[in-house]
């Protein structure tokens, strides 16, 4: 039986244990080397992914659970992935740090061998700045009617 | 969605610092995808990856009308090109656009 999907507490809590887990690997340093950076990475993506997934069940009711978008030929309509969603719901301020930590992401799981630690500031960046602009855009949002 | 509409992003993604391929998959006439390779993985790669993904942003937004018209699903993907870590995952079938 399929899981029911996250509400936005679920996602931000999920975002948050994920942040906890981030700062965790990126602590466990023998001077100045992240052991696990390849998986700081991953963590890093999953973290933006679940703030995104919690900001748009805030802002628009809805969030995929797929990454791409493609077309359903049973009912001959097009379902939206999760990144498509955050383009066109955060625009160009979100997007590209979300494509790249999903990037680096996938690089790591897969494509490992190439990667080092100097990857680890970089994303840390992006995903300050991916939480940075989702809380802009969470401050520009009417407060809700008491 | 005119597929003329999609080349026209590969070819103008193509100029940007860095970029050495787009590929165009087109997967039904209700889906495409597009591949853009980047040279290297260190950080001027990294910050040539992120110009890709605003001008990509930038372009899919101008198309945006046309494919929501058509229910097109339309991904793209920026990858990195670097000898050492083997070829780019672009799917056989996909049309090397420039």
């Amino acid at each position: 039986m399929p899981l029911p999907p996250l509400d936005e507490a679920e996602h931000l809590a999920q975002a948050t244990h994920n942040e906890a887990v981030l700062d965790a690997i990126v602590k466990d340093v023998v001077p100045g080397y992240v052991r696990a950076f390849d998986w700081a990475l991953v963590v890093m993506f999953y973290a933006a992914m679940h703030y995104a997934s919690a900001c748009l069940l805030r802002d628009t009711g809805e969030c995929p659970d797929q990454h791409t978008s493609h077309y359903d030929r049973a009912t001959n309509t097009r379902v939206l992935g999760l990144t498509d969603c955050v383009s066109r719901t955060y625009g160009p301020a979100v997007a590209p740090s979300y494509n790249v930590l999903f990037n680096r992401a996938w690089d790591a799981r897969y494509r490992s061998l190439y990667m080092t630690q100097t990857h680890v500031p970089d994303a840390l960046d992006l995903l300050t700045e991916h939480r940075k602009h989702l809380e802009i855009v969470k401050a520009a949002q009417p407060a809700p009617a008491a | 969605m005119n597929e003329e509409t999609l080349i026209e992003m590969c070819r103008r993604v193509h100029r940007l610092p860095g970029v050495t391929g787009t590929w165009l998959a087109v997967r039904s006439d209700h889906e495409a995808d597009v591949y853009v390779t980047v040279l290297g993985v260190d950080e001027t790669a990294l910050h040539d990856q992120i110009v890709v993904y605003r001008a990509m942003e930038s372009l899919s937004q101008s198309a945006r009308p046309e494919m929501d018209s058509a229910q097109f699903a339309f991904n793209y993907y920026v990858l990195a090109d670097d000898d050492r870590i083997g070829d780019p995952l672009i799917p056989m079938g996909a049309r090397q656009i420039a």
